[in-house]
């Protein structure tokens, strides 16, 4: 059991915000989680990854309470790619890649260069080594954090076991190809055998890549399934307040979903 | 020999500036080193590289050159030449570690109150010396002023950092302007504690307040400089978990920093060299925030070239500035507050305008 949430609650001062909620992340699987605004994704996504520890219950990485290991091993268990980063200095994009390999003391200098440029090269900015990051537009600048990202976790299984990889909105500022490299990548990561986790806002994009789908709700699970059979169930239209269609082109290996335009205002709230 | 040195720049990959970095830290030191020798020999009695480095191998004690030239060069120019170098270096450290933990680059001690801090804890001693402090100042004798000075320098940081920092964001428009509310509360005091003082005490701080390094002698590096060369020293260990704030708090927690630490141990660095400098020289403003500001457009952000490359700069940017100091307007001398802030105000303001037209500020 790499990833265990056991009774995880986040509660501050008389407002619950999350919780409690008990789930396992399991290796191999991408697991996205979607929820309205202030259904406590990222408070969830803050929980797992050690940064603002739950208020009641565990988060364990391999049997090791989160909340208790040290920053440095934590770095070491999962990497985690922020909704988006402002640098104010004039880094280059090289310099701000290899930040990632921080923690990675075993490289050679060889070594890291080849990691740096692998990075690079997976999220399609194989050139852009010397440019200056604060000059870059904002999906550039994602896609340099997510190569920052992919830096710092390496493989997906290391030495401890397998790995966990955040990604938290990654695909606000992208077109559409790079959402989807950006998905891939995860996937990818995956079904190397780490454990995947991204809270995404873009249903299709969801249920296209998801092989496991949570729906947060005012803090609580709301469902916690295959995505088509997520789909499928109208816990969608439940929590989000409207009618959506479920469609199942030919041809296509994944259902997508349509929100009904006409009637979002008017919709009842579950 | 240029086969190896191109094969080293192949392997060298885009956006690796540690070369570029090395060459320019090499060159800074060189610089440091010539003008310090050229500052040796100008001002009223002038002379010449080759005697001042004749003078300087012969000895304090030396009889083989006139006594009146061995004084000048070894008792006058060269502990003030040392103590500007190394207040240079502090304030300029002071700056680039500010710039870093604040995220901005507009972050200085002497823009943000905690030059005005250092300077009420200075003022403070001197008045209260000789009344509620006695007991503390004759315990500590010439080490009161700059520890006084370094005490409102750390209440000064730390007030700034608890109000512009929330979340682990810090507000730019909320930092400056905590900054200016701090300068003046200290200023208040300041002005109250002037007026209260008496006339031993109002001469001691005008002239202290006057600044500059006319007062520079050896007894006074031996109490500073070690302080300083404390903060030279230290700086380098901030440089990685610097590089990692850059991105944010939460990213630097992400890939394995101690982020509270490191922010205690900067704010500590920050007053350290803020307060040494204030208690020397009193406040010499905004070489902070050009030499960092300059250095990253120039060379490179990383810190670990950053910090280095300011203490040098910013050594050789205040014996520039003191050689200006004796030489504009001899026989008298400038202060040389003026001199650092005529150049920095203008960067200052520049730079605003320019983050201005890029960010909407």
């Amino acid at each position: 059991m790499p990833v265990t949430l056991d009774r995880v609650e986040v509660v501050l001062g008389a407002r619950r915000i999350l919780g409690p909620l008990s789930l396992s992340l399991l290796p191999g699987s991408l697991t996205v989680v979607v929820g309205p605004n202030g259904a406590g994704k990222s408070t969830l996504v803050r929980a797992i990854s050690g940064e603002r520890p739950a208020t009641g219950g565990s988060v364990r990485h391999d049997g090791a309470d989160v909340a208790a290991m040290p920053a440095a091993r934590l770095a070491g268990l999962r990497a985690v790619l922020p909704q988006a980063s402002t640098v104010a200095f004039p880094f280059t994009v090289y310099e701000i890649v290899s930040l990632g390999l921080r923690m990675r003391a075993g490289l050679s200098p060889a070594g890291r260069r080849r990691a740096v440029a692998a990075a690079l090269a997976a999220v399609d900015l194989e050139d852009f080594g010397a440019r200056l990051y604060p000059e870059l537009s904002g999906g550039e600048q994602q896609r340099v954090q997510l190569a920052r990202v992919l830096c710092q976790v390496g493989d997906a299984v290391g030495e401890a076991g397998p790995k966990l990889l955040i990604l938290d909105e990654p695909t606000a500022s992208l077109d559409v190809r790079h959402q989807l490299d950006v998905l891939s990548i995860a996937k990818d990561f995956a079904e190397a055998g780490g454990v995947a986790l991204a809270v995404l806002h873009d249903l299709n994009l969801a249920a296209g890549f998801a092989d496991r789908m949570l729906v947060l709700d005012r803090g609580r699970l709301a469902a916690d399934d295959a995505p088509d059979r997520v789909l499928s169930s109208g816990v969608l239209t439940q929590v989000f307040g409207v009618a959506m269609t479920v469609l199942s082109p030919q041809g296509w290996p994944r259902p997508a979903i349509l929100p009904d335009l006409s009637a979002c205002r008017s919709a009842p709230r579950g | 020999m240029s086969g190896r040195a191109g094969g080293l720049a192949a392997v060298r990959p885009a956006g690796d500036r540690r070369f570029d970095e090395a060459v320019a830290l090499i060159v800074l030191l060189a610089g440091v080193v010539l003008v310090g020798i050229l500052a040796l020999g100008v001002g009223p009695s002038g002379l010449s590289p080759a005697r001042v480095l004749d003078i300087l191998r012969a000895g304090p004690q030396t009889a083989d050159f006139p006594s009146g030239e061995v004084i000048i060069v070894w008792q006058i120019r060269l502990p003030r030449i040392l103590m500007g170098a190394l207040i240079g270096a502090v304030l300029a450290l002071a700056g680039a570690v500010m710039q870093g933990l604040f995220r901005n680059p507009l972050a200085d001690p002497g823009i943000v109150g905690v030059s005005s801090g250092a300077a009420l804890g200075a003022v403070a001693m001197i008045v209260l010396a000789g009344g509620p402090l006695a007991g503390i100042a004759a315990l500590l004798g010439s080490y009161a002023l700059p520890l006084a000075a370094f005490c409102g320098g750390l209440a000064a940081t730390c007030l700034l950092y608890a109000i512009a920092t929330r979340g682990g964001i810090t507000s730019v428009a909320t930092m400056l302007l905590a900054g200016i509310a701090i300068g003046a509360f200290s200023a208040a005091i300041m002005g109250f504690l002037i007026f209260s003082s008496n006339d031993t005490q109002l001469r001691d701080i005008t002239f202290w307040s006057l600044g500059g390094l006319g007062g520079a002698t050896w007894q006074k590096l031996f109490v500073a400089g070690p302080v300083m060369l404390a903060v030279v020293a230290a700086a380098p260990f901030l440089a990685r978990g610097l590089d990692t704030m850059v991105l944010g708090e939460a990213e630097a927690f992400h890939m394995g920093l101690k982020v509270e630490r490191l922010k205690r141990l900067s704010i500590f660095l920050v007053a350290a060299a803020t307060g040494a400098a204030v208690a020397v020289s009193g406040i010499i403003g905004f070489v902070g925030i050009v030499v960092p500001h300059l250095l990253r457009l120039a060379v490179g952000a990383n810190h670990g070239f950053l910090l280095p490359a300011s203490a040098l700069a910013g050594a050789l940017l205040l014996i520039l500035a003191d050689m200006g100091a004796r030489v504009l307007v001899a026989p008298a001398e400038l202060p040389i507050g003026i001199i650092t802030a005529a150049l920095g105000a203008p960067f200052f303001l520049w730079l605003l305008l320019r983050r201005r037209d890029l960010t909407g500020f």
